[in-house]
């Protein structure tokens, strides 16, 4: 065991971010105005709806009575935030092509894949960043510790992607989790976001517990936390312990990428969550999480005889790829409410990127299930976290007016908003999976991979329910341009600048991904190279 | 050569397609037409260039490869371009003459509230045409097909308000998706054979002569859509409902004639299926005459060159038909110079009268629009070859071609090698295609003594008067270009300007060997230039300006029934509406009641809502909210998967 400072290196991505945080938490400190009063309880919130209405305050949200000092300006944090997550993202982009090595002993690796999820991590947090802006500052409830958070949990993610030893895995997902734990309750006043950070944090804690359960059985089988140890085990017979091990290990983090049926947090969570934090956790968080299944199954159980053979893994994932893609489905077609239609798309699509999981278990096309899966995570952010960035512009001027999240509050948006209307189409369309759009190449290569793994039967049934998908997401679409308007806008001719850089981001992202996806695919093509024997 | 701007040529009208889209309801008038025009413009003047470029030595081809469009297993499509010498000159056609009818269409569509919608759609179709032919492989091409397809749909029923327009466009569109379902199958059958979709590797896989018949004949379906031959030709008379710019552009001198060209450019596929080829030369011919008759007895003067473009085409298809793929694509190029020009001619008597498209309401316009009438004599001249201008030697070329061909010589029509040969085709093809001139020079000048001499037949209250010169200049360019066209068909070898000089090598050749001789060139010139000068006697005869529309009675005295089903356009929409729309009517009526209403709303729709629903209520009772429950639900689902993985093998 010896601490090599060159190791740093290989983290450097993470670093950034930490760096990021740190330094907005510090800047803090040297503001000028900060009072007590602000920072904790505010004082004299409106208590009528209509002195609320009135003093453009949503219910629940921060106040400051006139006789309070003005906060200070920390619009800069939004800016800032968005700056380191851009070096991160250069950062991680800079070493795509640099030789995959081990660092800290073996616990951890700097490798192409792990480099494309950093760069996917950073990616959604700068577009995060930009959505959460407006959306902080008109409901006047930003705070230092909002940017530093989503910083620190991008952090831990970039380090999930790398983790090769069980602890590390462990710390570094308690560091994401941590962090988003706080970012869903950010909202602080109000029964839901309380409500739905509890239940987030009460129910992750468990599915921690359970993923430290596995570790400990994969310990005691192999006396071992790293995953190579665990791949010689099996290569030497493996046993029960081993096998429980493995169940559990995934079950940790099916639960954080919501796969049936360790589901049942992602719909209150999701919808009590303020909407960037929303569409940062669907992106961001599946992503580590997905990177981590992957890291665990391939890396510690990914010999084809482990992986297909009598109690192979590959059985267990097409099972939940199958339950969480039909139920996933099914369970949006009801919802009435947009955020909680997308969080049970979210799982839905979980479904999808576990066929590709799936799908890797086979010894030849491993390639394109990894690479498939790297592009359906990338084109799924870029997609779900336009589409709540258009939820929370929706959302904001809804809070303001005092209206809740229903289908009826998307009519008629085409004659009021355009641009947001097309906007959200196009995200629609992306998530339905119909070309040119990205949603429709990422579900292309995954079926691909499955079908050339010979899962047909999984890549029909994946075919089958995004017809399903179909319904819920041009509902939306017809609501926003054939339904007639009902409700008169709240706030008009606000100025969009953030928000507006993210989505146009977002678009483009979805659209060049959808119409030119073979420069994505060659980024991808780094990370696979990873898992190839 | 790979270079790196072949790009813009498509690109630039694009660019101006969404500027004026998007942007022209709200900037000045002014703005759209400088863009529109000039987009154009710079896209000529780049291939003008490339091609001055290029066409210095034999055999160069630049290409370049923008980006790779996808690629998926061994299906592998770039987004490819390339400018030889065919489609080089093509794309000079396209953007010159199509830079023409834009300037023509400032003059033409200025009062019209939708100008900027419509510019929009004229870039956006120069755009795709020039996508079809610039096209490196058959997708890019498909690409361009159908984008100019779309154009054609948009343009056709550019006023939407009127119902008969708008069903015009809707009719276009279906015929030509009928021709276009061939075409993709064509592609699928080819890529399956060769493993590829672009031209040059699939030139390099021969291929089984099944799969070759196959193919070529599906792509031909698409071409018979497209470009508007027996039996989908129906469309192309009722698109003449767009405005008379559209139909100059679209409907006369590019679009319609994609057909020619995708044989022309897949000439290597085609000489690997005689049989196709004699179909193509069969088709061609059987339409040319076709048009030509129903041509004869139209009042619309519109609907008398749309009738008189279809048979033009067939002339096209008889050329590459019959392997003589530089004469087909030699009368596409001439035709387009005097179609274009008698299109604008019309538009311009149609706007100088206030909309009114009835030859019959005209006569004696000679006096009031002297540019009009002059340049439409020349184009006139041109297409019925009583001179020897460009339109008298490319159709001379094509039939001259037909009667010598040696592609026919071995075919038999059964499967019995002993069995009777086909080589009476080619002679037949070339007295039916004469037969076929001669009536194009009469129903032209008919045409043309109908509408410019005589006496003013119009309502009073309608004077006719000349267009601005933004519509006569056009005009008169594309009348010189008519007359000047020739220097690329004159029948002279080795002629440096001579078109099947300058694309030798470019084509295949077709099987059975060079061509023999019938009959000297000479005796073939005489010929046709005694049957146009008959056509125009029998024109004169009928409608001299003493008689003018008179003439269509004496006429009709002569041959009633006949007269009466020509003015029908031979009912041939009236049995394909018994034939074709009613049966598939019925049979849709049949598949809604039984599917739609019993099978799919009655049990998929309502059912699969109710069972939505009943896993929806399922569902609420998990999703209530404790989180108690949640734990319950995820502890279970440990153990199953706990169980799945350990106990059960």
């Amino acid at each position: 065991m010896s601490f090599n400072a060159a190791d740093l290196q290989g983290v450097l991505p993470a670093i950034i971010l930490s760096v990021g945080a740190l330094f907005l938490l510090t800047s803090e400190v040297f503001l000028r105005n900060v009072r007590p009063a602000v920072l904790g309880h505010a004082g004299g919130i409106p208590t009528s709806p209509a002195e609320r209405v009135e003093a453009k305050l949503p219910p629940g949200a921060q106040g400051a009575s006139p006789s309070a000092v003005t906060p200070p300006d920390r619009r800069y944090q939004a800016w800032v935030a968005a700056a380191f997550a851009a070096l991160g993202l250069w950062a991680s982009l800079a070493q795509l092509g640099d030789p995959a090595i081990a660092i800290f002993n073996g616990t951890a690796a700097s490798d192409g894949f792990a480099r494309v999820v950093a760069a996917v991590v950073c990616g959604s947090l700068l577009l995060s960043c930009l959505v959460a802006f407006g959306y902080l500052e008109a409901l006047r409830a930003t705070r230092g510790e909002f940017y530093a958070l989503a910083l620190f949990s991008a952090s831990g993610m970039c380090l999930l992607g790398q983790a090769t030893d069980l602890i590390v895995i462990f710390i570094a997902l308690e560091v994401m989790s941590l962090a988003v734990y706080c970012l869903s309750a950010y909202l602080r006043r109000g029964n839901r976001p309380a409500e739905a950070a509890f239940k987030y944090f009460v129910l992750g804690s468990f599915a921690s517990a359970i993923f430290l359960y596995g570790a400990a059985l994969a310990y005691g089988a192999t006396a071992s936390t790293r995953l190579v140890d665990i791949a010689a085990a099996l290569r030497g017979g493996g046993s029960g312990l081993l096998w429980a091990a493995a169940a559990l290990l995934v079950v940790g983090f099916a639960f954080k990428v919501a796969a049936v049926p360790f589901h049942m947090w992602v719909p209150d969570v999701y919808d009590g969550a303020p909407a960037p934090v929303t569409g940062f956790m669907a992106a961001a968080v599946k992503v580590a999480a997905f990177a981590t299944l992957v890291r665990i199954l391939l890396g510690g159980f990914g010999d084809p005889v482990a992986a297909l053979g009598a109690h192979g893994w590959q059985r267990l994932v097409v099972w939940l790829a199958g339950l969480t893609m039909v139920v996933g489905n099914l369970l949006a077609i009801p919802q009435r409410s947009v955020k909680r239609m997308l969080a049970y798309s979210s799982i839905a699509h979980a479904g999808y990127l576990l066929v590709a999981v799936a799908a890797m278990a086979g010894p030849l096309p491993r390639q394109d299930a990894i690479g498939g899966l790297l592009f359906y995570l990338a084109s799924y952010g870029a997609t779900v976290i336009g589409a709540f960035g258009v939820v929370a512009i929706i959302e904001r001027k809804l809070a303001l007016s005092g209206a809740g999240d229903d289908l009826s509050s998307w009519a008629g948006l085409s004659e009021r908003h355009p641009a947001l209307a097309a906007a959200m189409s196009l995200f629609m369309v992306s998530l339905a999976g119909i070309p040119p759009t990205a949603g429709f190449m990422a579900k292309l290569t995954v079926f691909r991979a499955a079908v050339s793994a010979e899962l047909v039967p999984l890549a029909v049934l994946g075919v089958l329910t995004s017809v399903g998908g179909l319904y819920y997401y041009l509902r939306v679409v017809v609501y926003v341009y054939m339904m007639p308007t009902t409700k008169p806008d709240a706030v008009m001719g606000e100025r969009l600048v953030a928000a507006g850089l993210a989505l146009i981001g977002c678009a483009v992202l979805v659209v060049w991904m959808g119409v030119q996806p073979g420069a994505f695919a060659s980024v991808a093509q780094n990370a696979v190279a990873v898992f190839s024997r | 050569m790979e270079v790196g701007w072949l790009y813009l040529i498509p690109l630039l009208p694009l660019l101006g397609a969404a500027f004026n889209g998007l942007a022209g309801r709200w900037v000045p008038k002014s703005w759209v037409y400088t863009v529109a025009l000039v987009v154009v413009l710079l896209s000529f003047l780049i291939g003008f260039a490339g091609f001055v470029q290029m066409s210095g030595e034999e055999g160069t081809q630049f290409h370049e490869t923008v980006y790779t469009w996808f690629a998926v297993g061994s299906l592998h499509v770039d987004l490819a371009l390339s400018l030889d010498r065919l489609s080089g000159a093509l794309v000079l056609v396209i953007t010159g003459v199509g830079f023409l009818i834009h300037l023509y269409s400032v003059g033409y569509i200025d009062e019209d509230p939708g100008y900027w919608r419509y510019f929009a759609y004229l870039n956006l179709f120069v755009a795709a045409m020039l996508l079809l032919v610039l096209g490196d492989n058959l997708v890019a091409m498909f690409v361009g097909w159908e984008g100019v397809g779309l154009c054609s749909y948009l343009l056709i029923g550019f006023w939407f308000d009127d119902d008969a327009k708008a069903y015009a466009g809707r009719k276009a569109f279906i015929v030509n998706r009928i021709g276009d379902f061939g075409f993709l199958i064509g592609i699928f059958i080819l890529f399956n054979a060769t493993g590829h979709v672009d031209f040059a590797g699939m030139r390099a896989s021969p291929l089984p002569y099944a799969v070759a018949m196959w193919a070529a004949g599906l792509l031909f379906l698409g071409a018979t859509g497209k470009s508007a031959q027996l039996p989908l030709y129906i469309w192309l008379p009722d698109a003449m409902a767009g405005p008379t710019p559209v139909s100059a552009l679209i409907h006369a001198a590019t679009m319609v004639t994609a057909g020619v060209y995708m044989i022309a450019r897949l000439s290597f596929l085609y000489v690997q299926a005689p049989g196709i080829l004699a179909l193509v030369a069969l088709i061609g011919c059987l339409t040319a005459f076709w048009g030509a008759i129903i041509g004869t007895a139209q009042n619309d003067i519109k609907k008398v060159l749309a009738y008189s473009t279809v048979s033009q085409l067939g002339y096209m298809f008889i050329g590459v038909g019959v392997g003589a793929f530089f004469a087909g694509t030699a009368h596409l190029i001439t035709h387009a110079f005097f179609k274009a020009c008698l299109f604008l001619g019309s538009g311009a008597v149609i706007h100088g009268l206030h909309g009114e498209q009835d030859i019959a309401k005209m006569g004696g316009l000679k006096k009031y629009m002297p540019h009009t009438a002059i340049t439409f004599a020349i184009a006139t001249v041109a297409i019925t070859g009583v001179l020897p201008i460009s339109g008298f030697f490319s159709k001379d070329e094509i039939l001259a071609q037909a009667l010598n061909t040696s592609a026919f010589k071995f075919l038999t029509l059964t499967p019995d090698p002993t069995g009777p040969r086909l080589g009476f085709l080619g002679p037949l093809i070339y007295v039916l295609g004469t037969v076929t001139a001669g009536i194009t020079s009469f129903y032209m000048w008919r045409c043309y003594l109908l509408t410019f001499h005589g006496n003013y037949r119009g309502p009073e209250d309608v004077h006719p008067h000349e267009s601005p010169a933004v519509m006569t200049l056009p005009l008169w360019v594309l009348a010189i270009l008519s007359v000047v066209g020739v220097v690329l068909v004159l029948p002279i070898h080795d002629f440096p300007w001579s078109w099947e000089h300058f694309t030798d090598g470019l084509f295949a050749h077709a099987r059975g060997g060079a061509p023999g001789e019938y009959l000297p060139p000479l005796v073939t010139y005489g010929i046709a230039v005694v049957v146009a000068w008959v056509g125009f006697a029998g024109a004169w005869t009928l409608y001299k300006p003493a008689r003018n529309i008179a003439g269509d009675v004496a006429f009709e005295r002569a041959t009633p029934r006949l007269r009466r089903a020509l003015v029908n356009k031979l009912y041939v929409d009236e049995i394909y509406d018994v034939v074709v729309v009613r049966t598939v009517w019925r049979g849709a009526r049949l598949l809604w009641r039984v599917v739609d209403a019993a099978i799919i709303d009655g049990l998929l729709v309502n059912g699969s809502a109710q069972l939505v629903a009943a896993i929806g209520a399922l569902g609420r009772r998990f999703q209530n909210g404790n989180v108690q429950r949640y734990a319950a639900v995820t502890a279970l689902g440990v153990a199953a998967l706990v169980y799945l993985l350990l106990v059960r093998t």
